[in-house]
Protein backbone atom coordinates (compact mmCIF):
# COMPACT_ATOMS: atom_id res chain seq x y z
CA UNK A 1 0.00 0.00 0.00
CA UNK A 2 1.17 3.32 -0.80
CA UNK A 3 2.96 5.36 2.11
CA UNK A 4 0.77 8.87 2.60
CA UNK A 5 2.66 11.90 1.94
CA UNK A 6 2.34 12.89 6.40
CA UNK A 7 4.00 9.02 6.48
CA UNK A 8 6.61 9.89 4.71
CA UNK A 9 7.47 13.28 5.88
CA UNK A 10 7.93 11.62 9.34
CA UNK A 11 9.75 9.00 7.99
CA UNK A 12 12.21 11.82 6.25
CA UNK A 13 12.29 13.34 9.50
CA UNK A 14 13.81 10.16 11.08
CA UNK A 15 16.64 10.06 9.09
CA UNK A 16 15.12 7.96 6.00
CA UNK A 17 16.19 9.65 2.91
CA UNK A 18 14.38 7.33 0.46
CA UNK A 19 11.08 8.43 1.39
CA UNK A 20 11.56 11.90 0.91
CA UNK A 21 13.25 10.48 -2.58
CA UNK A 22 9.16 9.25 -2.75
CA UNK A 23 8.14 12.73 -2.03
CA UNK A 24 10.32 14.09 -4.72
CA UNK A 25 8.89 11.26 -7.59
CA UNK A 26 5.11 12.50 -6.16
CA UNK A 27 5.42 15.95 -6.81
CA UNK A 28 8.46 16.44 -9.60
CA UNK A 29 6.26 17.10 -12.19
CA UNK A 30 3.40 19.56 -10.59
CA UNK A 31 6.86 21.94 -9.02
CA UNK A 32 7.96 21.74 -12.23
CA UNK A 33 4.51 22.46 -13.61
CA UNK A 34 4.22 25.61 -11.27
CA UNK A 35 7.50 27.05 -11.95
CA UNK A 36 7.32 26.68 -15.38
CA UNK A 37 4.01 28.73 -15.14
CA UNK A 38 5.93 31.48 -13.70
CA UNK A 39 8.86 31.60 -15.58
CA UNK A 40 8.31 29.99 -19.28
CA UNK A 41 11.56 28.41 -19.66
CA UNK A 42 11.70 24.93 -19.17
CA UNK A 43 15.49 25.22 -17.99
CA UNK A 44 14.93 27.64 -15.45
CA UNK A 45 12.04 25.97 -13.87
CA UNK A 46 14.32 22.69 -13.81
CA UNK A 47 16.44 24.47 -11.65
CA UNK A 48 14.30 26.03 -9.74
CA UNK A 49 11.94 23.18 -8.58
CA UNK A 50 15.00 21.11 -8.22
CA UNK A 51 16.37 23.97 -5.49
CA UNK A 52 12.66 23.90 -4.33
CA UNK A 53 13.07 20.45 -3.34
CA UNK A 54 16.45 20.78 -1.77
CA UNK A 55 14.81 23.72 0.17
CA UNK A 56 11.81 22.09 1.42
CA UNK A 57 13.85 19.10 2.57
CA UNK A 58 15.88 22.21 4.94
CA UNK A 59 12.48 23.24 5.88
CA UNK A 60 10.54 20.24 6.68
CA UNK A 61 10.29 20.30 10.23
CA UNK A 62 8.17 23.50 9.91
CA UNK A 63 5.60 21.93 7.71
CA UNK A 64 2.92 22.08 10.08
CA UNK A 65 0.95 19.91 8.43
CA UNK A 66 2.51 16.57 6.82
CA UNK A 67 -0.34 15.48 5.32
CA UNK A 68 -0.39 18.81 3.10
CA UNK A 69 2.93 18.42 1.88
CA UNK A 70 2.55 18.77 -1.55
CA UNK A 71 0.54 22.00 -1.54
CA UNK A 72 3.59 23.32 1.10
CA UNK A 73 6.03 22.56 -1.51
CA UNK A 74 4.10 23.71 -4.33
CA UNK A 75 4.25 27.16 -2.42
CA UNK A 76 7.96 26.96 -1.81
CA UNK A 77 8.06 26.00 -5.35
CA UNK A 78 5.74 28.71 -6.56
CA UNK A 79 7.90 31.25 -4.24
CA UNK A 80 11.13 30.12 -5.66
CA UNK A 81 9.83 30.39 -9.04
CA UNK A 82 8.76 34.64 -8.46
CA UNK A 83 12.28 35.14 -6.97
CA UNK A 84 14.02 33.77 -9.70
CA UNK A 85 11.76 35.07 -12.34
CA UNK A 86 12.54 38.55 -10.62
CA UNK A 87 16.22 38.30 -10.89
CA UNK A 88 16.07 37.16 -14.47
CA UNK A 89 14.16 40.79 -14.96
CA UNK A 90 16.79 42.54 -13.51
CA UNK A 91 19.62 40.76 -15.46
CA UNK A 92 17.92 41.64 -18.69
CA UNK A 93 16.34 45.06 -17.73
CA UNK A 94 12.71 43.96 -19.41
CA UNK A 95 9.42 41.52 -18.45
CA UNK A 96 9.14 38.47 -19.84
CA UNK A 97 5.64 39.46 -21.15
CA UNK A 98 6.85 42.48 -22.80
CA UNK A 99 9.80 40.96 -24.39
CA UNK A 100 7.33 37.92 -25.36
CA UNK A 101 5.00 41.03 -26.89
CA UNK A 102 7.76 42.41 -28.68
CA UNK A 103 9.36 39.71 -30.18
CA UNK A 104 7.98 36.04 -29.40
CA UNK A 105 11.16 35.03 -27.49
CA UNK A 106 8.61 34.08 -24.56
CA UNK A 107 10.08 30.33 -23.78
CA UNK A 108 12.17 30.13 -26.34
CA UNK A 109 15.08 28.66 -24.41
CA UNK A 110 13.18 24.93 -24.15
CA UNK A 111 15.11 21.69 -23.05
CA UNK A 112 16.45 20.83 -26.57
CA UNK A 113 17.81 17.30 -25.58
CA UNK A 114 17.40 14.73 -28.31
CA UNK A 115 14.00 16.81 -29.53
CA UNK A 116 13.50 17.01 -33.66
CA UNK A 117 13.82 20.40 -35.41
CA UNK A 118 9.26 19.77 -35.37
CA UNK A 119 9.42 18.96 -31.63
CA UNK A 120 11.64 21.53 -30.78
CA UNK A 121 9.05 24.31 -33.37
CA UNK A 122 6.24 22.80 -31.66
CA UNK A 123 7.89 23.19 -28.03
CA UNK A 124 8.54 27.09 -28.84
CA UNK A 125 5.41 27.81 -30.34
CA UNK A 126 3.18 26.32 -27.17
CA UNK A 127 5.37 28.62 -24.56
CA UNK A 128 4.56 31.25 -26.52
CA UNK A 129 1.41 30.47 -26.66
CA UNK A 130 1.55 30.07 -22.70
CA UNK A 131 3.11 33.46 -22.62
CA UNK A 132 0.09 35.00 -23.60
CA UNK A 133 -2.01 33.59 -20.95
CA UNK A 134 -1.76 35.05 -17.08
CA UNK A 135 0.29 33.37 -14.93
CA UNK A 136 -2.65 31.66 -13.07
CA UNK A 137 -4.34 30.64 -16.36
CA UNK A 138 -0.88 28.79 -17.18
CA UNK A 139 -0.68 26.99 -14.04
CA UNK A 140 -3.94 25.56 -14.31
CA UNK A 141 -3.83 24.37 -17.75
CA UNK A 142 -0.57 22.92 -17.15
CA UNK A 143 -1.98 21.13 -13.99
CA UNK A 144 -4.24 20.18 -15.82
CA UNK A 145 -3.97 19.06 -19.19
CA UNK A 146 -0.07 18.23 -18.62
CA UNK A 147 -0.49 16.63 -15.58
CA UNK A 148 -4.18 15.64 -15.30
CA UNK A 149 -5.16 16.70 -11.85
CA UNK A 150 -8.73 17.23 -11.10
CA UNK A 151 -10.10 21.12 -10.01
CA UNK A 152 -10.45 19.22 -6.63
CA UNK A 153 -6.59 18.81 -6.39
CA UNK A 154 -5.41 22.14 -8.33
CA UNK A 155 -8.09 23.68 -5.88
CA UNK A 156 -6.18 22.33 -2.96
CA UNK A 157 -2.65 22.49 -3.79
CA UNK A 158 -2.30 26.44 -5.43
CA UNK A 159 -5.31 28.23 -3.02
CA UNK A 160 -7.70 28.69 -6.28
CA UNK A 161 -11.06 27.75 -5.98
CA UNK A 162 -12.87 25.19 -7.94
CA UNK A 163 -15.13 27.42 -9.21
CA UNK A 164 -12.43 29.54 -10.92
CA UNK A 165 -9.89 26.42 -11.16
CA UNK A 166 -12.69 25.60 -13.99
CA UNK A 167 -13.02 29.32 -15.60
CA UNK A 168 -9.69 29.57 -15.70
CA UNK A 169 -9.10 26.02 -18.21
CA UNK A 170 -12.21 27.12 -19.84
CA UNK A 171 -10.61 31.01 -20.52
CA UNK A 172 -6.91 29.39 -21.26
CA UNK A 173 -7.91 26.48 -23.34
CA UNK A 174 -9.64 28.95 -25.53
CA UNK A 175 -6.97 31.51 -26.02
CA UNK A 176 -4.54 28.72 -26.70
CA UNK A 177 -6.33 28.02 -29.08
CA UNK A 178 -6.94 30.95 -30.66
CA UNK A 179 -3.38 32.07 -30.33
CA UNK A 180 -2.36 28.47 -31.77
CA UNK A 181 -4.51 28.72 -34.86
CA UNK A 182 -3.30 32.57 -35.78
CA UNK A 183 0.38 31.27 -35.33
CA UNK A 184 -0.70 28.06 -38.02
CA UNK A 185 -2.41 31.21 -40.29
CA UNK A 186 0.48 33.07 -40.03
CA UNK A 187 2.99 30.54 -40.94
CA UNK A 188 0.52 28.80 -43.92
CA UNK A 189 0.73 32.43 -45.41
CA UNK A 190 4.16 32.65 -45.22
CA UNK A 191 4.67 28.92 -47.05
CA UNK A 192 1.88 29.96 -49.53
CA UNK A 193 3.66 31.35 -52.34
CA UNK B 1 -24.60 22.78 -14.96
CA UNK B 2 -24.35 25.10 -17.55
CA UNK B 3 -21.31 27.66 -17.42
CA UNK B 4 -21.83 29.75 -20.26
CA UNK B 5 -18.75 28.21 -22.18
CA UNK B 6 -18.79 26.71 -25.56
CA UNK B 7 -18.41 23.16 -25.91
CA UNK B 8 -14.92 22.78 -27.65
CA UNK B 9 -13.46 24.87 -24.66
CA UNK B 10 -14.17 21.81 -22.42
CA UNK B 11 -11.54 19.58 -24.55
CA UNK B 12 -7.72 19.53 -23.24
CA UNK B 13 -5.13 21.13 -25.22
CA UNK B 14 -2.59 18.78 -26.22
CA UNK B 15 0.83 20.08 -24.49
CA UNK B 16 2.69 16.94 -24.86
CA UNK B 17 5.03 18.89 -26.57
CA UNK B 18 6.51 20.36 -23.32
CA UNK B 19 6.47 17.00 -20.91
CA UNK B 20 8.90 17.29 -19.06
CA UNK B 21 8.82 13.40 -19.42
CA UNK B 22 9.27 13.67 -23.04
CA UNK B 23 12.92 13.18 -22.74
CA UNK B 24 12.56 9.37 -20.67
CA UNK B 25 15.65 9.49 -18.51
CA UNK B 26 14.38 13.21 -17.31
CA UNK B 27 12.86 12.26 -14.21
CA UNK B 28 16.02 10.02 -13.37
CA UNK B 29 18.38 12.87 -13.55
CA UNK B 30 15.81 15.52 -11.80
CA UNK B 31 15.93 12.69 -8.55
CA UNK B 32 19.59 11.87 -8.71
CA UNK B 33 19.91 16.18 -8.79
CA UNK B 34 17.74 16.21 -5.92
CA UNK B 35 19.15 13.64 -3.45
CA UNK B 36 22.95 13.94 -4.44
CA UNK B 37 22.24 17.51 -2.86
CA UNK B 38 19.58 16.10 0.13
CA UNK B 39 22.22 13.52 1.31
CA UNK B 40 25.27 15.64 1.29
CA UNK B 41 23.07 17.82 3.82
CA UNK B 42 22.25 17.10 7.57
CA UNK B 43 19.01 15.41 8.54
CA UNK B 44 16.36 18.31 8.68
CA UNK B 45 16.42 19.27 12.74
CA UNK B 46 13.31 18.47 14.15
CA UNK B 47 11.60 21.29 16.24
CA UNK B 48 11.78 20.59 19.80
CA UNK B 49 8.72 18.67 21.02
CA UNK B 50 5.89 20.59 22.87
CA UNK B 51 3.47 17.92 24.43
CA UNK B 52 0.94 20.63 24.21
CA UNK B 53 1.56 21.85 20.70
CA UNK B 54 -1.65 20.76 19.72
CA UNK B 55 -3.52 22.25 22.32
CA UNK B 56 -1.45 25.78 21.83
CA UNK B 57 -2.39 25.75 18.79
CA UNK B 58 -5.92 25.27 19.43
CA UNK B 59 -5.73 27.89 21.72
CA UNK B 60 -4.15 30.47 19.15
CA UNK B 61 -7.25 32.11 17.78
CA UNK B 62 -9.68 32.39 20.86
CA UNK B 63 -6.52 33.70 22.90
CA UNK B 64 -5.49 36.70 19.71
CA UNK B 65 -9.48 37.40 19.63
CA UNK B 66 -9.07 38.02 23.45
CA UNK B 67 -5.81 40.02 23.28
CA UNK B 68 -7.77 42.31 20.60
CA UNK B 69 -11.10 42.59 22.46
CA UNK B 70 -9.17 43.95 25.52
CA UNK B 71 -6.68 46.44 23.61
CA UNK B 72 -9.86 47.70 22.49
CA UNK B 73 -11.67 48.20 25.47
CA UNK B 74 -8.57 49.29 27.19
CA UNK B 75 -8.49 51.85 24.60
CA UNK B 76 -12.05 53.32 24.70
CA UNK B 77 -11.62 53.36 28.58
CA UNK B 78 -8.93 55.19 28.31
CA UNK B 79 -10.60 57.55 25.75
CA UNK B 80 -13.20 58.05 28.13
CA UNK B 81 -11.07 58.60 31.58
CA UNK B 82 -9.33 61.44 29.53
CA UNK B 83 -13.02 62.96 28.15
CA UNK B 84 -14.28 62.87 31.68
CA UNK B 85 -11.11 64.74 33.22
CA UNK B 86 -11.05 67.36 30.37
CA UNK B 87 -15.31 67.85 30.79
CA UNK B 88 -16.43 70.56 34.05
CA UNK B 89 -16.85 68.64 37.00
CA UNK B 90 -19.44 70.56 38.81
CA UNK B 91 -22.13 72.94 37.19
CA UNK B 92 -20.28 75.78 38.76
CA UNK B 93 -17.13 75.10 36.04
CA UNK B 94 -19.61 74.17 33.30
CA UNK B 95 -21.56 77.84 33.22
CA UNK B 96 -18.40 79.63 34.33
CA UNK B 97 -19.24 81.60 37.24
CA UNK B 98 -16.99 84.45 38.09
CA UNK B 99 -14.86 83.64 41.03
CA UNK B 100 -16.02 86.82 42.87
CA UNK B 101 -19.27 84.95 43.24
CA UNK B 102 -18.25 81.37 44.30
CA UNK B 103 -19.00 80.54 48.04
CA UNK B 104 -15.75 81.03 49.33
CA UNK B 105 -15.21 84.37 47.90
CA UNK B 106 -14.43 87.32 50.45
CA UNK B 107 -17.94 88.84 51.16
CA UNK B 108 -18.26 92.49 50.70
CA UNK B 109 -17.78 94.57 53.28
CA UNK B 110 -20.81 95.93 55.47
CA UNK B 111 -23.16 92.55 54.69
Amino acid sequence: MESSDAELVGRTLAGDTAAYAELVRRYRRAALARALAVLGDSNEAEDVAQDSFVQAYDQLATCRDPSRFGAWMLTIAHRSALNRARSIRRRRAVSMETAAAESGAYGTAVNQGSDTLDRVELQEKLMRALGQLSPVQREVVLLADLEDWSHAEIAEKTGVSVAMSRRHLSDARRKLRAVLSSMRLVRDREETP
Amino acid sequence: MSDGYRNGDDERVDLSAIDPDRDPAAAARFLTGVMARVEARPAPAALPGDPLVGIWSMLRAPALAAGILIAVAAGVAGVRMNTRRAAPQTIVQAIGVPAEFLADATPAEGR
